[in-house]
């Protein structure tokens, strides 16, 4: 083995680094037991390293697979990355804070109003009027018994828009965890 | 025309398959691999394809390797052997190659039914 060998085996050497020691070994290993092969069938140097081709290609032809595995740098995956955190970040300032107040608020709300509706009809029974439960359109005001049955139709509205910002909020966290766990594989 | 692209596709496409046809017969290292497959111009490959190509499909489980210090001043060589998986892989690619090679010759006969049919 010859001076000009070792330095082409050096410089595939050092344009494998990216990969783990022990494997560039066992790649230097092979083209070296290679380079031997073909010395011994009196092929002449200038041929072998024709064959061989520039040592960066070489080195590049392994790492082609290693870099396709998304282990080293590449400004596709890092733009792709970025516009990620970017729009999570971004949305996240708005939709959890939106979405995780009014969810919790609708369904608050969802069970008051048929309660207070309820509260008013049953003090309308005995003679009494509630004076802080008012359904009132316009200058119109609703008696006690549509009062209550209102408020029971406007409670089961709240309820349902408060199940669905819930869902909403919950799929939206699962898009992002799962979008997320792509990015990493 | 541009054969030479093709037909550098095709090699990229198929090499991997002769690969394994070769090491399901033998285990064979690295070089020889090489020399067995620059007896056919087709298919003749250099170390830049073919040691890359060795290494991923071990990575994937289809090959085996180990290193043997050969005796009498020879290089230690890499002896290449299938794995079970290997193995099943070669046979679903073999499946493969005879749909595709059965959907050439039906097309190939096609063609000449229809210039015969014409003339």
């Amino acid at each position: 083995m010859n001076a000009a060998f070792e330095t082409y085996l050096n410089t595939i050497d050092k344009h494998l680094r990216p990969l783990p020691a022990s494997e560039r070994a066992d790649i230097i290993k092979e083209i070296k037991s290679s380079i031997l092969e073909m010395e011994s069938e009196q092929l002449p140097e200038a041929q072998i390293l024709e064959r061989l081709g520039a040592p960066k290609e070489l080195a590049k032809a392994y790492l082609g697979d290693f870099i396709a595995k998304g282990n080293d740098f590449s400004l596709n995956r890092f733009l792709t990355v970025f516009a990620f955190y970017s729009l999570t970040g971004f949305s996240g300032m708005f939709i959890v804070p939106i979405l995780g107040i009014t969810a919790p608020m609708f369904l608050l709300c969802g069970a008051i109003a048929p309660a207070a509706g309820l509260v008013k009809f049953i003090g309308s029974l005995f003679g009494y009027d509630v004076p802080f439960v008012v359904a009132q359109f316009g200058t119109m005001t609703l008696s006690p018994a549509f009062t209550f049955l209102y408020s029971v139709v406007m409670g089961a509205v709240l309820l349902l828009l408060g199940r669905g910002a819930w869902k909403l909020l919950l799929r939206y966290i699962c898009t992002i965890s799962q979008t997320k766990k792509k990015l990493a594989a | 025309m541009d054969l030479d692209k093709w037909k550098s596709q095709i090699i990229r496409g198929t090499l991997e398959y002769c690969i394994l046809l070769m090491l399901s017969r033998k285990t064979c290292y690295g070089y020889e691999i090489l020399q067995k497959l620059s007896a056919y111009p087709t298919i003749a490959s250099t170390e830049s394809t073919v040691y890359p190509l060795l290494r991923r499909l071990q990575k994937e489980g289809y090959l085996q390797s180990v290193w043997q210090d050969s005796a009498e001043g020879l290089p230690p060589r890499k002896y290449y052997s299938l794995t079970s998986e290997g193995c099943a892989y070669l046979q679903a690619m073999n499946d493969e190659w005879q749909n595709l090679s059965d959907t050439i010759s039906d097309l190939k006969r096609k063609t000449t039914e229809t210039k015969k049919g014409a003339s």
